[in-house]
């Protein structure tokens, strides 16, 4: 099962927030490409992607090599470790990609503003809810 | 532990979403109630979160309440 | 990421010390609270800790701290956390007047810190610390009626630990090298201001009496710069074994 059934299918651009719709904007092709792959990826504990959450501030690739800036709801998550080896794992078996960077970062602070509606409702659907 | 007061905890997840029961706190303050709430019921990110004492509920069917006309 | 002072190196692993080892007595006492809400807030603080821990450490090796060093590769002597998290010996309402003050300490300090690259960090830290402060003077008030002798004696050695953590006096606007590198935008001498009047008003109207705080701690001759105290001593080995993890090392994600 792909990662993008786990999370339940697709998460077109209404799932986006504006704020993930910002970061994306400038985004060349092949960033797309990255960004959609890491949209695949769930987060562990809600049956959404890190992007739907909002948890991906930025991807930039340059040379083979790409940097994701990323961060969290909460500072003491427990999958802190795990989600960034998910993130790592995702993009270095992708064509065209030789390393990748996690940085995690605090600025702006992750808030449920960032989230669609359309997202609160798939959490709520499951029974949780931001 | 003796010498608290049950407190009914209340929370709303979103603006305009109906303000739901979600359970009680034993506290010997407010102000410890409020904290123990907020701990206890921090799965979600509420947008509304509050504590009322019990003996502060009105009752107004149910409960204690008797329906009969005074004498 | 520019290069810090020296001194604020030090100034940032004291606060990150402080709060491992915090981290780590919130876990050890998670089950000993007089009720199930205590311990649920415990166990949350705990978790939050360990969370601001690892972003501090990312800040300090970016400063050249070894990572291994930082997470517990290290003898309790080389760390910097308050000198009355060392052991906790007595019951809950001891380790309540312990972690409380020193808590809030820490806080007073990252919060003094003016750097726009930890900005939102310490902001996001300010979040969780705000239940935790909240917290503790609600637990703190109960406790002033319920055992006022306790906690006076208690406090007595905690707050002026808390306030050899956050340093000596005589930092004020015009001596503290960190305000003076701009590292921070509140001297120590504001600092300890901050937090002597929290106390004071705290308890001002308890029977929970303050007379016995040596509020002037610590003694800037005796002040050790580097860990933030007076005099000796450090966390036990056990207590090093347990947050090395070293008997949960299979459990790690590398």
């Amino acid at each position: 099962m792909s990662a993008k059934q786990r999370t339940g299918g697709a998460s077109g651009p209404s799932h986006e927030s504006e704020f993930v719709q910002r970061r994306r904007a400038g985004a060349s092709t092949f960033e797309e490409q990255l960004w959609t792959e890491l949209d695949g990826i769930p987060d562990p504990h809600i049956p959404v992607s890190l992007v739907e959450m909002a948890m991906v501030y930025d991807v930039t690739a340059d040379d083979g090599h790409v940097d994701v800036e990323m961060s969290f709801p909460c500072m003491g998550c427990p999958a802190y470790d795990m989600i960034k080896n998910d993130v790592r794992s995702c993009l270095r078996v992708v064509d065209g990609v030789d390393s990748v960077d996690v940085d995690v970062v605090w600025d702006p602070v992750w808030s449920k503003d960032m989230l669609t509606e359309p997202v609160r409702e798939k959490m709520r659907n499951s029974g949780i809810s931001l | 532990m003796t010498g608290t007061t049950k407190y009914a905890v209340f929370g709303r997840r979103n603006e305009g979403d109906d303000t739901l029961h979600l359970g009680t706190v034993s506290a010997h303050s407010d102000r410890l109630a409020k904290t123990y709430a907020y701990n206890t019921y921090d799965e979600e990110d509420w947008n509304y979160l509050a504590v009322v004492r019990e003996e502060d509920l009105l009752e107004v069917e149910g409960g204690n309440v008797r329906r009969e006309v005074p004498q | 990421m520019s290069e810090w002072p020296a001194a604020a190196v030090d100034y940032v692993q004291a606060i990150t010390d402080t709060k491992l080892v915090l981290g780590h007595r919130y876990a050890q006492w998670s089950l000993a609270g007089p009720s199930l809400e205590d311990d649920i807030g415990g166990s949350s603080a705990a978790q939050e800790e360990v969370g601001h821990v690892r972003q501090l450490f990312r800040k300090l090796e970016s400063q050249g701290r070894d990572g291994d060093w930082l997470r517990g590769d290290r003898d309790p002597e080389e760390f910097a956390n308050a000198s009355c998290l060392d052991a906790i010996d007595g019951d809950w309402t001891e380790y309540m007047a312990t972690i409380a003050p020193v808590d809030r300490a820490a806080w007073y300090m990252l919060d003094a810190v003016d750097r726009d690259d930890m900005d939102g960090m310490i902001t996001k830290m300010g979040e969780d610390e705000y239940f935790h402060l909240e917290y503790h003077d609600a637990r703190l008030e109960t406790l002033a009626d319920e055992s006022p002798e306790k906690l006076r004696s208690t406090l007595a050695e905690t707050l002026p630990s808390a306030l050899a953590l956050i340093g000596p006096e005589n930092l004020d606007d015009d001596a503290d090298p960190l305000v003076d590198a701009g590292f921070t935008s509140q001297s120590v001498e504001g600092i300890r201001e901050r937090f002597v009047d929290h106390y004071r008003d705290l308890f001002a109207d308890t029977d929970v009496s303050l007379e016995d705080v040596d509020w002037d701690a610590p003694d800037a001759d005796a002040w050790d710069e580097t860990r933030r105290r007076v005099g000796g001593g450090g966390i036990r080995k056990e207590d090093l074994v347990q947050i090395r993890g070293e008997r949960n090392a299979e459990f790690a994600i590398e």
